[in-house]
Order: C-alpha cells, then sequence, then structure tokens
C-alpha cells in the first residue's frame, strides 16, 4: 500500500511540468497571447483526436504505418543479426573490409535515399518496407559485430581447452555474450524504424500516419496536425519504453561494459 | 618487400570495396543488371554535373553547409548554458522539468517542420528552427547529464586547495563535463544534419535537400544521384570537422 502511494506520489510529480505547461498553453493561446489559429489550445486539439478517432481514420493510419514498419524491422532483425553473426564469428577479414564501408552506408542521409527508393521501386508498401529494412539493419549489424566481438577471450579459449566444438562455442559462449548488445541494436533499429516510416510517409505516401498529417497541412487542419503530432510522439515514447525494458531485461546478467545512451 | 606489400594490402582493404562498389555502379547499369533508366551508370551521373553547372551545385552544397553551420552553432550556443544552468545551478527545476523536456525532446523534429513553417512562414526561419530544435535536446542533455557527473572528489580536492567559484566552474566542471558535451554534439549534429536534408526536401527552394527533390519531380534521375553523392560527402565532411573539434579541445584524452 505505502509502495503504491510512494509510485502515485511519483507520478503526479512527474507529470506537474507537463500539466502546467499544458495549463499555460491553454491559457495563452484562448486569451490570443499567441495567435489561435497557429498554435491551437489543447482542449481544441484533443477535440480534434478524439473526432478523429471515432471515424476511425486514426486508426486505420496508425495500423497501416504500424504494419509497415513492423514487417521492415522484421525482415531486418531476421537477415541482418545473422550476417552480423556471420561477420564477426567466422568471416572476421571480410568484415574489416566491409565495416568502413557499411559504415559509410549507414551515415547516408536516409532523406537523401528516399527518392532513390521511390524511383526504383515507386510508392507503395513494397517501397516503404524496403526503406525502413534499409534503416533497421544498421543498428542491428552493428551492434550484432560488436557483441560478438565483445566476448571475452578467456572464455573462448578454457571452452576450447575443455574440447568444446565449433557448434557448442557459438551456441554456449558466443551468443549468450552478445545478446546484451544485440537487444540494445533492436531498441535503437525499433525506434528508428518508426521514425523512418513517418518521414518516409511525409515524403511520399498515399496513406499511413504521415500521410494523414501531411493530408491535415493542406487541408489546413490545424488542431489535427498538432493532434497527430501528439499520437505520433506517444507511440514513439511507447515503442522507446517497452524496447528498453526489454533491453535491460537481457543486459541483466552481464555489466555492461559500454554506455552507448 | 612481401611483408611491406601485405602491409600496404591491409591498409587499403577498405577501399578495395569502395572502388569495386563504384565500378559496380558504373558496370551493372550497362550490362543490364540494372535498369539504367533508374539506376544510371556513375559516368551519367558525374556528367549530369555539367548540367546543373558547377555554379549552381556550389550555391546548393553552401546553403546547405550555411543552415547548417549556422542552426548547429546557434543551438549549441542556447544548448551548453542552459544545459550548465539546469544540471549545475538549478538541479531541483531541472528534475521538475525533466518529463516535459524529455517528451518534448521525443516529437521526431520532421513532423514538426511543417508546424514551424505555420508558425514562421515559409522560408530559411523555418528551416532554421527545425536544425535548433533538433540539435538543441541532445546537447542540453548531454550538457546536464555531464555537469552532474562530474566526480565529486575532484570538485572536492578543487575547494580544499582554496579555489574560488570561477575557478571550479572554468577548470574543473567545464572540461570534465566536455566529453560528454561533445558525444551530444556529435547526436545533435547527425540528427540537424538529417533534418536538414529532410526539410529542404518538404520545404525550400535552395539546397542540397531541395536540388533531390526539384531532380525527382522533373524527372532527371541522374541528378538525384549525384545530389545524394554530394550529401554523402557533405556528410562525412561535417563528421570529420566535428570529429577534429573534438580531438583538439580535448586534448587530455
Amino acid at each position: 500500500m505505502k509502495g503504491f502511494i510512494v509510485w502515485l506520489k511519483n507520478v503526479i510529480l512527474g507529470s506537474l511540468s507537463i500539466i502546467l505547461f499544458l495549463i499555460i498553453w491553454e491559457v495563452a493561446s484562448r486569451t490570443g497571447l499567441v495567435i489561435k489559429s497557429v498554435i491551437p489550445p489543447p482542449s481544441l486539439i484533443v477535440q480534434a483526436i478524439i473526432q478523429s478517432a471515432q471515424s476511425g481514420e486514426l486508426l486505420m493510419h496508425t495500423a497501416e504505418s504500424l504494419k509497415r514498419a513492423s514487417i521492415g524491422f522484421l525482415l531486418a532483425i531476421i537477415i541482418a543479426i545473422p550476417v552480423g553473426f556471420l561477420l564477426g564469428t567466422f568471416f572476421k577479414i571480410l568484415e574489416k573490409a566491409l565495416l568502413p564501408f557499411f559504415k559509410i552506408l549507414e551515415k547516408l542521409n536516409p532523406f537523401a535515399i528516399f527518392p532513390v527508393f521511390m524511383i526504383i521501386l515507386g510508392i507503395g508498401n513494397i517501397e516503404k518496407i524496403a526503406i525502413i529494412f534499409w534503416v533497421a539493419q544498421w543498428p542491428l549489424l552493428f551492434y550484432t559485430i560488436a557483441g560478438t566481438k565483445s566476448v571475452d577471450p578467456y572464455l573462448m579459449k578454457s571452452a576450447r581447452s575443455m574440447g568444446a566444438n565449433r557448434r557448442r562455442l557459438f551456441l554456449d559462449i558466443i551468443l549468450p555474450s552478445a545478446v546484451p548488445s544485440i537487444f540494445t541494436g533492436i531498441k535503437l533499429s525499433a525506434q528508428i524504424s518508426f521514425f523512418m516510416i513517418i518521414a518516409s510517409e511525409l515524403i511520399g505516401s498515399t496513406e499511413g500516419l504521415g500521410w494523414y498529417f501531411l493530408a491535415a497541412n493542406q487541408a489546413f487542419s490545424i488542431p489535427l496536425m498538432y493532434g497527430i503530432i501528439l499520437v505520433i510522439t506517444i507511440l514513439s515514447v511507447i515503442i522507446n519504453v517497452l524496447f528498453s525494458k526489454l533491453e535491460r531485461h537481457f543486459l541483466t546478467y552481464k555489466e555492461s561494459t559500454f554506455q552507448v545512451n | 618487400m612481401l611483408k611491406v606489400l601485405f602491409s600496404i594490402n591491409k591498409k587499403l582493404l577498405s577501399f578495395y570495396i569502395i572502388i569495386a562498389f563504384f565500378t559496380l555502379w558504373e558496370v551493372a547499369p550497362r550490362i543490364g543488371w540494372a535498369n539504367p533508366q533508374f539506376m544510371p551508370p556513375l559516368s551519367h551521373v558525374l556528367a549530369s554535373a555539367k548540367e546543373v553547372t558547377l555554379m549552381k551545385i556550389l550555391l546548393d552544397t553552401c546553403v546547405s553547409l550555411k543552415r547548417i553551420i549556422i542552426g548547429f552553432t546557434l543551438s549549441t550556443v542556447l544548448a551548453v548554458p542552459t544545459g550548465f544552468l539546469l544540471g549545475g545551478a538549478f538541479p531541483k527545476i531541472s528534475k521538475f522539468f525533466k518529463p516535459l523536456l524529455s517528451f518534448l525532446a521525443q516529437i521526431p523534429p520532421f513532423i514538426l517542420f511543417p508546424v514551424f513553417v505555420i508558425i514562421f512562414g515559409i522560408g530559411e526561419k523555418g528551416i532554421y528552427t527545425v536544425i535548433l530544435w533538433s540539435a538543441f535536446w541532445p546537447i542540453m542533455f548531454t550538457t546536464i547529464s555531464g555537469v552532474q557527473n562530474v566526480d565529486p572528489l575532484l570538485i572536492k580536492s578543487a575547494i580544499s586547495m582554496g579555489s574560488n567559484n570561477a575557478t571550479i566552474f572554468f577548470k574543473v566542471i567545464i572540461p570534465a563535463a566536455l566529453e560528454s558535451i561533445i558525444i551530444g554534439m556529435k547526436t545533435g549534429m547527425s540528427m540537424a544534419f538529417m533534418m536538414l536534408i529532410g526539410a529542404e526536401s518538404l520545404g525550400a527552394d535552395s539546397g542540397l535537400g531541395w536540388l533531390i527533390r526539384n531532380s525527382q519531380s522533373m524527372g532527371f534521375v541522374p541528378r538525384i544521384y549525384l545530389a545524394v553523392i554530394l550529401v554523402a560527402v557533405l556528410g562525412l565532411a561535417v563528421n570529420y570537422f566535428l570529429q577534429w573539434l573534438e580531438e583538439s579541445i580535448i586534448v587530455w584524452k
């Protein structure tokens, strides 16, 4: 009971700043401190969201975006993690040769790459999934490789001297040591997948949250625009929190030797 | 002799792949592996540079460069002192505002770009605001954590050696927090650069992002690739600049 009260107190204290901010926003917008048509009050925004949710549009577009992002993300997991393992363990020379090239490819601005995908694959589900696959694979690849490299060499040597064959080495030594790093990569990959699906829909699409936002922009439905921003942010926060929990769950049995965040 | 050759070979390994990639790019469309309509050979891409005229290329590159440099510098100038104030001087306020600030920081910047355009009108202001916004949050947050993670032992030893507040700030806190700040700057720069191209694609009439968008809508396919290469080069250059900045400031590492 006491724990619950403490938790409740923390939640209220934490959200106090957000509530304060919303109140100030509401007042400033309604009294004309900021132009009402340009920055609408939160009450109007919430109204717009509810309207959109009731008509089912919001759900449809959200589902579309999430569907595309998930497929691309899963594809990336299925392909990039095994490739990362192969490069990190068995094909070390290939890895050394390819890594700088891959790093350059990763740094290539995705916004600049969108048009390339669009002219080759058109505007549709396949193109979106391809884009998500492209951006999602890099964190997975790099973190998997880093994970395989982080195996304690003494562990490897003792396992070998105890007569472990290659399969055993891989399943019992390398895989468990690499798992924490892999899940960090999974978290980053999920975040960037969601990020990019919205971005690519903004630039060229016919449905999905990003397109919905653009449509609201062109129809000058300003409260709806802000509402969609809110929905996108909340989704992004949820993904963040979910995957962080997942990552922490797998990180527990190993001291994290590097803090990336 | 053989040893020297081998060591040179090892170092050049990464370059081989790049050369192989560019060779493939040149050859594949010509022999039909890739549709030359959609993926023109490298020579065509480079030749289109003449069409666009070197002048225009330089102009667009400089415009993009100007936007990112000014936007990023402004962002740093705003974010670092704010981080210092919130992290060091007013930690309680920082704790109070943290949920709100974290929430604001999580809003994808490019989704805010149309909003900024509505508020500030079409033109440079919207782009600068997006760059400022994207870089501000990482830099501010890492500054706060950098300041808060300064080893208290260092501060205590400085106090016991009789330094006043100013000395402690400039000679202990700033150098100790610098590493964290620079990591934030790198993150901020990569975010800001991404947003630069995105914002230019959506609502600008000059710059590399605009060039990509324009070439795409007009159907000049080789130019798209040209602009992509330019963006990549610009990105690498900006990255190297930050790396050089880090190494010249943090000389004690």
